[in-house]
């Protein structure tokens, strides 16, 4: 055995553990893709039970989901509206309809947060749906801004139960 | 083959052509630019201001290397608590609401000076646990060979050599 032979056999693993810890020291965050999570579970936090036929003012539970993987901490407001199956709605523009439901919270990054959501429909309707948009704080304009996620249940609502 | 060679050419240019055209159908849409504070649900604008004040106050605290979570958990708390003096119109919880919006934000100021400290020693830290192991590199590349030698005499410095018979 040469005495470079020996010497590469020592030094390559405190090589490695150098590399290691520079590259813990210096760069921690390693760039990943930014996202956040917006899901509509149902009364059992599942996704099989959905409410579709409802009475006028019958009061039905539903969960929201949220989840922060922007890589900082986040401000979201989340937009409970209701409309008709001719509303439109996709990633750049928010529904115009009226809301029925505003809720706020603050997470942290790889937080997230399941809330229960208490609501009824006030108007009858075939195909009327009940949309939930996230809305993300912008810094830089001070203001929300729609951030593109938004789920949807369609809902066939009839008049009220004869008492 | 004149006018197989122009058809491979034509075919080229058309597939180009469909490949750019398929980029710039998928490309990803830039943010949404839809904007509206209407969407909070706090009507208060003092409140409102506050809280988003209070809120950029974390958010640079955390940029900063600092510990959070216990500022998040008030904020949240704050905000319930604003949206209920909101619906009860109580101006007692709003100015408690207000007071610990404040707190907040000095908080944030400190969380963020002892992130950056957190983040400075661990710097140092980095470097000297590098400085150390590159010493124990340079220690090793002098001083192995010797070592491995002297190792390898006491342990098999006794053995006696002999000649193998051939059969």
């Amino acid at each position: 055995m040469k005495n470079d032979e020996i010497r590469g056999i020592v030094l390559l693993p405190i090589l490695v553990l150098a590399a290691l810890t520079a590259c813990q020291g210096f760069f921690p965050k390693i760039a990943t893709e930014a996202f956040s999570e917006l899901a509509i579970l149902d009364r059992n936090m599942m996704t099989s039970d959905y409410p579709r036929e409802l009475h006028v003012n019958e009061s039905f539970t539903l969960y929201l989901y949220v989840g922060n993987h922007e890589g900082r901490v986040e401000y979201y407001t989340i937009l409970v509206k209701l409309g008709n199956s001719s509303d439109f709605i996709n990633e750049t523009t928010p529904m115009n309809a009226p809301m029925i439901a505003v809720y706020e919270k603050i997470l942290m990054e790889n937080e997230t947060w399941i809330h229960p959501v208490n609501l009824s429909i006030e108007r009858a309707g075939v195909n009327l749906r009940l949309v939930v948009e996230m809305w993300i704080y912008d810094d830089a304009a001070d203001d929300f801004r729609y951030h593109g996620r938004w789920n949807q249940l369609w809902l066939n609502v009839t008049s009220p139960k004869p008492p | 083959m004149k006018i197989g060679r122009m058809d491979e050419k034509t075919l080229m240019l058309f597939i180009l052509a469909l490949t750019i055209l398929s980029m710039i159908a998928v490309r990803p849409s830039g943010p949404s630019k839809a904007y509206g504070s209407s969407v909070a649900s706090i009507e208060n604008e003092e409140a409102r201001g506050k809280i988003a004040g209070a809120y950029k106050a974390v958010a640079e605290a955390e940029e900063k290397g600092g510990d959070v979570s216990s500022l998040l958990v008030e904020l949240n708390s704050i905000i319930d608590l604003v949206r209920e003096a909101e619906s009860k119109k109580d101006e007692a919880k709003m100015s408690e609401a207000s007071a610990r919006l404040d707190e907040v934000i000095e908080k944030a100021s400190e969380i963020g000076d002892q992130g950056l400290a957190a983040a400075r020693w661990k710097q140092n830290m980095t470097v000297l646990a590098l400085g150390a192991e590159l010493s124990v590199a340079l220690i090793a590349y002098i001083y192995a060979p010797g070592a491995f030698w002297r190792i390898w005499m006491k342990v098999k410095g006794r053995w006696r050599v002999k000649a193998v018979e051939e059969r």
